[in-house]
């Protein structure tokens, strides 16, 4: 190519650059993208936001959250103090007795004994011990101390799944559905309450990636087909028939041509056309379906229905199903990772009383909140309960194939994180057993997965006031004096465990939560 | 051509991809006149489309009322999963874009249709045309969709283009849309029927009757206002 005497380009010269332009474009981006990204160091990577990760292994990793309404708090559980740790200031703080903190051995975390003749003003007795869970699932548990920004409970509950904006507002469902969820019919199952169940505020973000809200899990099963399970209808194929010519007048109506642009008809038609059949297909509305053929109050086969083939052992294991919402939950949150039909579920309890289980109080009122009317008793109570349909969970998701090649169970690409509002107040009357306590930002966060650095404690706590103090995300090394808020690290470390990319997020590395 | 003239176009091309419309002020795809849109001469008319768009999703209550009163049910009778968990108001509240605060502490119907809305939809469109059919087929001389249509000994619909069928059709988007069929919509309707025979069914004209209700309630202009 050359630039002719008056110094302009002839139009053969002028295509030939400019499919030089194109050329060269396609072919050293990558190129020049893959140099810089081999100059990356993780400081670098730190201070520009975000980490890239690996290239993924094309197989999905799934997110269960628990929303542990109320305010669990962690030094009722894993970061108990001994009243002789505490020094002079014990008998006013939260400590406990030393004989009900136990040690668990090779291990960080210490489980609490709690024995009383009722619940607050609630005569059940709370028989609790938290030592036989530590010590079975210690090395995939990871305690992140945390300090939010809210004590205010739907507030707080969102930024438990947000980081509080930390990535363009998106929650952490959102985000893994975005990285893992493009392939399955409803990717982002939410039935969590409140601030669990909402939405993100990145509106950006591809339709399926946002939750789709289950308020009832043991009945939602029988809204997953347009047709079975009701009486005396026509054949499929007449409905298919039906179907195809109400598609083709909707788009012709004038109600059709006149909203054609619209958003919620756009979104309605593809909903109605792609993930529709996409759900009727795998005949969910039976393979997810807990219920047992139990005329007359369930009767399924009458309506054409039929149990999941797992629903014996579901219910074996969530006996309290139909009664207790959060059983329910975890056994249609097994069904939907075991299904791929989801690759996060939301689930948890809610603020409501439910009856069932051996006392006939499955869940207090105000669920961890119950602390403020009697603390002791409440946490101890909702911990077990917490801690009962965890452990369910992860014995049925250990002995589910996930790859039959690489011998992993579901739970090897698994990970179950127990969000919280926030901590509780540590202050109480001297040496009272029976207390009450409000909101405190100071706390930290239960997670479990083969995916995180097991049996660890990401931070610390100071025996003197029973507040924990942080860490550094990138390297997981304990930083005493740190009491900054850390909604950021917490929800990257989610991430970063997950195998979802980050880059250009903003958000902090936190690789200290991987394993070494 | 020079080579700053080169840059200054690429420019000035790259700047025009990204540039949006003003406004818009008709739409019309001449190449396909819309049902339903014809002046009183016959000739298609131009749709106007929506430039505000403000579609709004019906939810359980107004599906409930709309639906029941368009077949002259009960709304408590309309849709019962397994016979007996009300559709609506219990099992699929949340899904057509109502609340639940009291459980869940879902204070405000979710902002969007759901993957499984249009499903909860077509069951409560479903399980009420199957009502309405089974009880104008056993009471003709009291139907309120399909008076007059009669089937054959083969369960078919004894005049598939007759003026029952229409009459049948006109009632059925009067209850349900408020508005006359128009002659593109009744041919397809009756078409369904002859597709529906040609499918090989026990009771083509039954289900032609449920189908096509079931069809015209759970339409897009149904659903949405």
């Amino acid at each position: 190519m050359s630039l002719r005497k008056d110094g302009r380009l002839s139009r053969r010269e002028l295509m030939r650059a400019l499919s030089l332009c194109a050329a060269g474009s396609t072919v050293l981006g990558p190129l020049l993208t893959g140099c810089r990204e081999s100059l990356d160091t993780p400081d670098s990577l730190g201070q520009r936001g975000g980490v890239r990760q690996a290239r993924l292994d094309g197989k999905p990793r799934f997110l269960i959250v628990v929303g542990a309404a109320g305010g669990a708090s962690i030094i009722d559980s894993f970061l108990a103090v001994r009243a002789s740790e505490a020094g002079p200031d014990a008998a006013r703080l939260n400590t406990f007795a030393d004989g009900q903190v136990q040690g668990v051995l090779d291990s960080p975390f210490r489980a609490v004994q709690v024995s009383s003749p009722r619940l607050g003003n609630i005569p059940v007795p709370v028989r609790t011990d938290q030592l036989p869970f530590v010590t079975k699932h210690k090395a995939s548990m990871l305690v992140a101390t945390s300090v939010g920004t809210s004590v205010n409970h739907v507030i707080a509950q969102k930024r438990s799944l947000t980081g509080n904006s930390a990535w363009r507002g998106r929650t952490l469902q959102e985000c893994v559905a975005l990285q893992y969820g493009a392939g399955f019919p409803i990717p982002n199952v939410n039935m969590g309450m409140g601030g669990y169940a909402e939405r993100g505020t990145d509106a950006s973000l591809p339709a399926h990636c946002y939750g789709e809200v289950v308020t009832n899990p043991s009945l939602w099963p029988l809204g997953l087909d347009g047709r079975k399970g009701l009486k005396d209808v026509p054949p499929e194929d007449v409905v298919a028939l039906a179907r195809q010519t109400r598609n083709t007048l909707d788009a012709r109506s004038v109600f059709g041509q006149t909203f054609e642009n619209a958003p919620a008809l756009r979104r309605w038609n593809e909903q109605r056309g792609v993930g529709q059949p996409a759900l009727e297909l795998k005949d969910l509305i039976n393979r997810l379906n807990v219920l047992p053929d139990t005329p007359p109050r369930i009767p399924l086969s009458e309506y054409g229905l039929s149990s999941s083939p797992d629903g014996a052992r579901l219910r074996a294991a969530f006996p309290d199903y139909f009664t207790d919402p959060v059983e329910g939950q975890a056994a249609l949150a097994f069904l939907l990772l075991k299904h791929r039909v989801s690759v996060t579920v939301t689930l948890g309890p809610s603020f409501n009383v439910a009856v069932g289980g051996e006392t006939g109080i499955a869940n207090p009122p105000l669920a961890f909140d119950f602390s403020h009317n009697d603390h002791r008793t409440g946490q101890a109570f909702m911990w077990a309960r917490v801690l009962r349909v965890v452990d369910r969970l992860i014995d049925l998701l250990k002995a589910e194939p996930f790859d039959a090649e690489s011998g992993e169970s579901l739970w090897d690409r698994t990970l179950i994180y127990v969000a919280t509002e926030f901590g509780r107040t540590r202050p109480r009357a001297l040496n009272a057993t029976e207390f009450g306590t409000g909101h405190d930002l100071n706390n930290g966060f239960l997670m479990l997965s083969p995916m995180l650095r097991g049996n660890t404690v990401l931070g610390g706590i100071d025996s003197r006031t029973t507040l924990t103090y942080g860490f550094d995300a990138r390297t997981g090394a304990p930083a005493q004096g740190k009491r900054e808020s850390n909604e950021a690290d917490i929800f990257s470390g989610i991430l970063t465990a997950m195998g979802v990319d980050t880059s250009g997020s903003g958000l902090p590395d936190a690789s200290g939560f991987l394993p070494t | 051509m020079r080579p700053e003239t080169l840059v200054v176009t690429a420019a000035l091309a790259l700047a025009g991809c990204t540039r949006q419309p003003i406004a818009t002020v008709l739409d019309v795809d001449a190449g396909v006149p819309p049902v339903g849109n014809e002046s009183d001469a016959g000739t298609p008319v131009a749709v106007a489309r929506s430039t505000r768009n403000n579609l709004r999703f019906k939810g359980p209550e107004r599906l409930t009322t709309d639906f029941a009163a368009a077949l002259d049910l009960p709304p408590a009778g309309l849709c019962n999963e397994v016979g007996q968990y009300p559709c609506a108001t219990f099992v699929h509240t949340v899904t057509l874009g109502g609340v639940e605060p009291y459980q869940s502490g879902f204070y405000e119907p979710l902002p969007v249709t759901g993957v499984t809305t249009p499903i909860a939809v077509e069951r409560m469109a479903l399980a009420g045309c199957t009502q309405r059919v089974a009880l104008d087929v056993s009471a003709p001389a009291a139907a309120v969709l399909f008076k007059g249509v009669g089937l054959d000994a083969q369960g078919r619909l004894e005049d598939r283009a007759g003026p029952p069928v229409r009459a049948a059709i006109q009632a059925l988007y009067q209850r349900g849309l408020q508005r006359d069929a128009e002659a593109e919509e009744v041919d397809a309707w009756i078409q369904l029927a002859a597709d529906i025979e040609a499918a090989g069914g026990t009771r083509p004209g039954r289900d032609w009757m449920t189908a096509v209700c079931f069809a015209v309630l759970s339409s897009a202009e149904s659903v949405f206002f």
